[in-house]
């Protein structure tokens, strides 16, 4: 028995675009490991920075061109039939928009009830009550669930329906994908409470991704910052807040804007931005993020940084070579 | 005569404001199943704004912010709806109501301008960005285009773009530029105030920072008034200096942004603050239990009552008056009624 639940190999995605089949990778070489235990493992980054791709690979919706997955030792991309559904039951995943993750013309209890049937495969009979037990779990209940259609739910509601759902089917894991952002604050945290609470009651591990971060250091053990398909920086939620060693996670956590006024000093001192253009950071050789550094080195602009190890966190930086 | 009076009264509430809201209802009248609906979205709001400050009004979705930003700007087309108050704006020693004007073109851009929310779409996709503010300048100022052309170069290079952005076509630019395209031609001709709605939603924190950072700029350069929508609790304990606070369409608190953050009176606000996670504080934070409610049938009372876990049997049935604590902080809730 490995003690390792999910490694992401080396992995890079390439998305072509344009006549001529532009290649840009929206991934690129990233790497990580989650350990058998419950656990939430955050993933945060800009938009365009590659978070949900990372996560759609994870689920096995897009294939890699290099690197892979393991679940349990076993490549995801790999499964077929019977296996394929052990990885679903396994894996499961919640969206950001819980309005566009359900048909507005479908039934909310066919959804719970299709993943419990196909899925976790419960037998008819026992179905409802599972179902009713998830419900129960998330601050619902069945009667009042049964019957309606995602209008009739507030959005805070609906996405306690898509943990629920997800539940059905005793994951270990489950990759939430900006499952708060359309949220209003003072629901956020109900959501990201459950996921406290599953990993404590029910030993889910969770991969929490995300561009905010204040629930990230709320919720999470461990987070991966990433930045234009790379993972910067990489550690325990703790030293990675209090020591930010890369110095885009420095000027992330910076410009970030905290709930209180006390930070206000600290943040507009913060150092002045620069514009710059995205699209070059992408193809840039050396570092992508040397043009926008305060500390880049010549040697920033040529070479691809390596992943430098520091007191425990990984950081993609060469002004930690030693 | 009526009116007059009620524009005094607001008047002398406060000197050395900009801006005076009394009253202020209106919402939306629509047809749901062919019967005749009406959103009670903005419900007898009061607030002032001071000259040289940042105003932010908070709140969750639905509450009624944007609506009232709109009403602020007397952007009123139907369905959109005022039912009564005033709006009652100071320029250069004179008031002027905005919602009894007729020709509101001629005070907006000049002297109160409005970034609307999701500001990175609003700019033409066939026009150059030049001509954006070719035509704002000519509209106010009596200039040849030539002229307007280099009056907008200069400005532009003055708030820190680049004067080739001039040239591009909006879908050439990168959302955040836009966006700052937008702010830098709200702010052109120097208005008073200044109603932006979520200016900053829909980009990332780095860019955030900097969109907000030039607000912040020219707010200090021009020592105007900036009203700040937003949902975001950071940016509002990040950039304003007093806070309303907006609940189902009722203004629930309004106060000084420390005094609100370390203070809060309303329980509203107070679960709002307390629901709120912060970097180098793990301790449980719970949410607010239910959900607002729905402003088509607003339930009687304080709207917050259903939520509340303070809630007394008066909430059940009257509304709230607003109760002035201390200097400049107001609170509509009956725990603060003396009796």
């Amino acid at each position: 028995m490995s003690s390792v639940l999910l490694e992401v190999k080396n992995i890079s995605k390439i998305f072509r675009y344009g006549l001529f089949g532009f290649e840009f990778k929206a991934v690129d070489n990233v790497s990580l490991t989650l350990e058998d235990k419950p656990f939430i493992f955050t993933v945060a980054g800009e938009s365009g920075s590659g978070k949900t791709t990372l996560a759609r690979i994870i689920l096995g919706v897009h294939t890699p061109e290099y690197g892979e997955i393991l679940y349990r030792g076993r490549n995801i991309h790999r499964l077929k039939g019977e296996d394929l559904i052990w990885f679903r039951k396994e894996v499961q995943a919640v969206f950001q928009d819980p309005y566009a993750s359900f048909n507005p013309l479908k039934k909310v209890y066919d959804y719970l009830y299709e993943t419990a049937k196909n899925v976790a495969k419960i037998s008819e009979n026992e179905i409802e009550a599972n179902i009713e037990e998830v419900l129960k779990r998330v601050g619902l209940s069945l009667e009042k669930v049964k019957g309606r259609y995602p209008s009739e739910f507030s959005g805070g509601e609906l996405q306690r329906v898509s943990v629920a759902r997800a539940l059905i089917t005793r994951p270990r894991l489950i990759i939430a994908d900006e499952p708060v952002s359309m949220l209003d604050a003072s629901l956020r945290v109900t959501i990201v409470n459950l996921f406290k609470e599953f990993k404590d009651d029910l030993k889910i591990s969770f991969m929490y991704i995300t561009h905010d971060l204040s629930t990230a250091y709320y919720i999470s053990d461990y987070i991966a910052i990433m930045y234009r398909g790379w993972i910067v920086e990489q550690g325990p939620v703790e030293k990675v807040f209090t020591e930010p060693l890369h110095p885009y996670t420095q000027t992330l956590l910076l410009s970030a804007p905290m709930p209180d006024p006390k930070w206000r000093e600290k943040w507009l001192k913060a150092i002045k931005l620069t514009t710059s253009i995205e699209e070059k950071e992408f193809l840039a050789k050396g570092c992508k993020y040397a043009s926008r550094c305060p500390n880049a080195m010549k040697k920033c602009f040529e070479q691809t940084p390596l992943e430098f190890i520091v007191n425990g966190v990984k950081v993609k930086c060469w002004l930690y070579e030693k | 005569m009526i009116k007059e009076e009620m524009v005094n009264r607001v008047a002398l509430a406060v000197s050395d404001t900009v801006l005076n809201v009394a009253n202020l209802t209106g919402g939306y009248s629509i047809i749901i199943n062919s019967n005749f609906a009406y959103v009670d979205a903005v419900n007898d709001v009061n607030f002032y704004a001071k000259n040289d400050e940042v105003l932010g009004i908070a709140g969750e979705s639905g509450c009624g912010k944007s609506t009232l930003l709109k009403i602020l700007y007397g952007y009123t087309k139907p369905p959109l709806i005022v039912k009564k108050g005033n709006v009652i704006l100071k320029i250069n020693e004179q008031t002027i109501d905005i919602l009894t004007l007729k020709d509101r073109t001629s005070i907006w851009w000049r002297y109160i301008s409005y970034i609307p929310q999701n500001s990175m779409n609003v700019l033409n996709p066939i026009q150059r960005i030049r001509e954006h503010f070719i035509e704002t300048i000519r509209t106010h100022i009596d200039v040849d285009i030539d002229e307007a052309y280099k009056m907008a170069r200069e400005y532009v290079e003055s708030v820190g773009l680049s004067k080739e952005i001039l040239n591009a076509y909006p879908h050439q630019l990168s959302g955040g530029m836009r966006q700052r395209v937008v702010i830098t031609l709200a702010l052109m001709l120097k208005p008073r105030v200044v109603l932006a709605d979520e200016p900053t939603t829909a980009v990332d924190v780095v860019v955030q920072r900097g969109v907000l950072q030039m607000l912040l700029d020219k707010q200090r350069e021009l020592r105007n008034t900036l009203i700040l929508v937003t949902h975001d609790m950071g940016v509002q304990a990040m950039v304003t200096n007093r806070i309303l606070i907006m609940y189902a369409g009722k203004g629930v608190e309004l106060g000084a942004t420390n005094d609100i953050f370390e203070d809060p009176l309303h329980p509203y606000t107070k679960a709002l603050i307390e629901s709120l996670p912060r970097i180098g504080d793990k301790t449980l934070r719970r949410g607010l239990a239910g959900q607002p409610p729905d402003l088509i049938n607003p339930p009687p009372g304080c709207r917050f009552h259903p939520r509340c876990s303070y809630a007394m049997d008066i909430c059940r049935r009257e509304e709230p008056p607003i109760i002035k604590i201390g200097k400049e902080r107001f609170v509509s809730c009956w725990l603060y009624v003396k009796r």
